[in-house]
This record gives structure tokens, sequence and C-alpha cells, in this order.
């Protein structure tokens, strides 16, 4: 399964880190675009880019094709230093849209919770850590097989880690957070081993299958659904674009048109690094 | 209220409210495992579902810590909990 960390090592990731806690943030900066015009030279890296790529700007020549995939991979790995950065309690600058921000506060109000549907777009993890400072609660669901990297997940804000491979327990988890009024998030654009259940949507022309467990969960629970994804600029999260999860059983469809709304807007903040609509039906994984 | 009342009550709204009714003929076995595979197969859905019924028929909150899968494991060990919370 395609995960964030697949496009860079450990050691990678620990350098970066180690040069945070160091407040050695400016030997970063450099490495933070040499990074990437790497990636969008080396074909392997390069080929990651190109399912989303190709189908947003199809029939670019070799150049321009070299310019959206560095600018794709730059984006990404200013994303990623910015979590760090968080994660090591260095700020989290946030600039939330208040229409977006609005509509989660007003469902709050019925005291049921509810569920975000967010995706790996825009600065999605800053993002939904960031959802804590509208009063709320907030967990974050995620799946992790391996034994959890706790240093990955610290955040100045209080958010609740929930790993779904904890079973029963981690549904426990989660009833328990939407019961104190919190927000709950997943990811909506990618399947996970444990999702036994999914709908095919139409998405930059194609078909990709979106989880349906948020929303069954939100049905059982009472709660409204939203979409939710962040904009990075400027080193800030400059805006939390929001739409309701709609009708009943419509979901996928309108969770695939939403995404598509946002990643047709902002095209370098789209960050699927494989073919999202090719399936490995051995098991149900995309 | 005893524990074969608890069993029977539960065992009814699992195949009415998780919309089981495929077990309506065969019934659930109180030592059956509940969320196993070669139980009957119930999800994390159908669990968190199962805790909102024991908390409106019975007032039992499931505690988020502990030993969930144990609780769950069958309606045997529900309706002990359930027993066993309602004392407290």
């Amino acid at each position: 399964m395609w995960s964030s960390k697949s496009l860079g090592s450990r050691v990678k990731y620990g350098f970066f880190r180690a040069l945070i806690k160091l407040r050695l943030d400016c030997l970063a900066w450099p490495l933070l675009w040499i990074i990437p015009l790497y990636y969008a030279i080396n074909p392997r890296t390069k080929a990651r880019s190109l399912p989303w790529l190709e189908r947003r700007f199809p029939g670019s020549g070799s150049f321009a094709r070299f310019c959206q995939t560095f600018r794709l991979y730059k984006n990404y790995a200013f994303i990623l230093f910015d979590r760090m950065r968080a994660g090591a309690g260095r700020g989290l600058p946030v600039a939330h849209d208040p229409l977006g921000a609005g509509l989660i506060q007003e469902a709050l109000k019925k005291g049921r919770g509810c569920v975000v549907v967010s995706a790996h777009a825009g600065c999605w993890q800053n993002g939904l850590i960031a959802l804590a400072d509208l009063g709320a609660p907030v967990g974050v669901v995620f799946w992790q097989e391996e034994k959890t990297e706790h240093a990955f997940f610290a955040y100045e804000r209080d958010v609740e880690m929930i790993n779904a491979c904890g079973g029963l327990e981690a549904a426990m988890r989660m009833r328990a957070l939407l019961k104190r009024n919190g927000i709950l998030c997943f990811m909506g654009d990618r399947l996970t081993p444990g999702d036994k259940a999914w709908a095919e949507a139409r998405f930059a022309g194609g078909s990709i299958r979106v989880p349906l467990f948020p929303y069954q969960l939100a049905e059982r629970s009472g709660c409204p659904v939203f979409h939710a994804a962040a904009v990075r600029r400027a080193g800030a999260i400059a805006g939390l674009c929001v739409a309701p999860a709609g009708e009943s059983g419509k979901e996928a469809e309108a969770f695939a048109a939403w995404l598509e709304d946002f990643a047709v807007r902002h095209p370098y903040e789209f960050f699927n690094f494989y073919d999202m609509w090719a399936f490995d039906d051995e098991d149900g994984d995309n | 209220m005893t524990k074969t009342e608890i069993i029977e009550r539960l065992r009814a709204e699992i195949i009415k409210s998780l919309y089981r009714e495929d077990l309506a003929a065969s019934g659930i076995p109180e030592d059956s495992p509940l969320f196993d595979k070669d139980g009957i197969g119930l999800d994390s859905l159908d669990a968190v579902e199962l805790a909102a019924l024991l908390e409106s028929l019975y007032g039992v909150e499931v505690e988020e810590e502990g030993s969930v899968r144990e609780i769950f494991a069958t309606l045997s060990s529900l309706a002990d909990y359930v027993l066993a919370k309602r004392k407290k």
C-alpha cells in the first residue's frame, strides 16, 4: 500500500527532523528545493506523479511536465516540512477560512460531533490538526500495522490519533470521541486493508474507490459529515475548503466531486503518488 | 433481570437492529464468537451499534479503554458485562 512515507526513507525523515529540533531550518530550505528537483528528474519518482498530472494536464510537453512534477514535489516537500515543524512544537500558523470553519462549528452546536472526510491534498495533516482550534476534541483515524512511531504524530495541539488497526477498541474510541461532541477525521481518497465497504465514483475522468466506513459510522452515530481540506499558502494554513457530504447513499460521488473541485483549483496540492484509478482487487486496496 | 433475559434481548436486537435476519433461523448461540470470521462475523460498525444498544437498553456505557474485545466476545460475555456494570 502506498503511503506518504513511500517517497522518503526513514533516514531522510530523521535528517530533517534533526535539523528542525536543532533549529537549523535554514539548512533545510535549500534541500526542500533540491530534493524535489531530483524527484522531478529521476524517472522512478517522476513516474509516480504522472497518474495525476497526465489527467490534470493531458498533452503537456516534456519541459512543461518536468515543471509540473517539480512544483508538485516542491509543494509536497514544504507541506511535509511544515508538519514536522508542527510535530516538533515549532508552530502551526493558521488563517482558517471563517466560512468553512463556521459550517463545522454550526454542526457541533447540535452536540453529536461530526465526521470530517479529508484527502491527501493541501496541507492535510496540519489542516486536520488545526481543527482543534475550533474548541472541540479532534481525532484522526489512520492505518498503521507496524508499531506506531509516536514522534511522527506528536503535534502541538491535543489531538487523539486512532489507529484503525485497533479493531473494536478503535471503534469504541471513535464512538467516544463523537459522544464528546468531537471532530473525527478520516481520509477518503484511499482504501486501507481494513476497508470492507467502498463505492466507486468518478474522479478526474476515471473511477476511484471511496471508503464508506466514515459515512456509515456517522449515520449510525447520528452526526453530520463534511468534506474538508486545507490549502497552504506562504507557510500557513490559508483556508479550509469545507462542504457537507450531502445526500445519504451518494456520499462517494459527493466526495469525488468535492475532491475534483479542490484538485482542479489546486493541482499542485494533490498528493496521491500512485495510480488511484487502477485497482488491486486481491485485497480491495487501491 | 437475569442473564438469560439479557441474552435473549440482545440476540433479538442483533438480528433486528444490525440487519442480520440471516441469523434468525439458526439463532446466535450464546457462546459463539460475535466478531470472529468463524463466528457471527460482526464488524466495527456493528460494535458501535451494539455499544449504543447497551446504552439505550440498559444504561450501560462501554468504556473505550480496557478489554473491549473480551466484552464483545460473545452474547454471554456481553450479558455478564451488563450485569456487572448495573450492579455498580
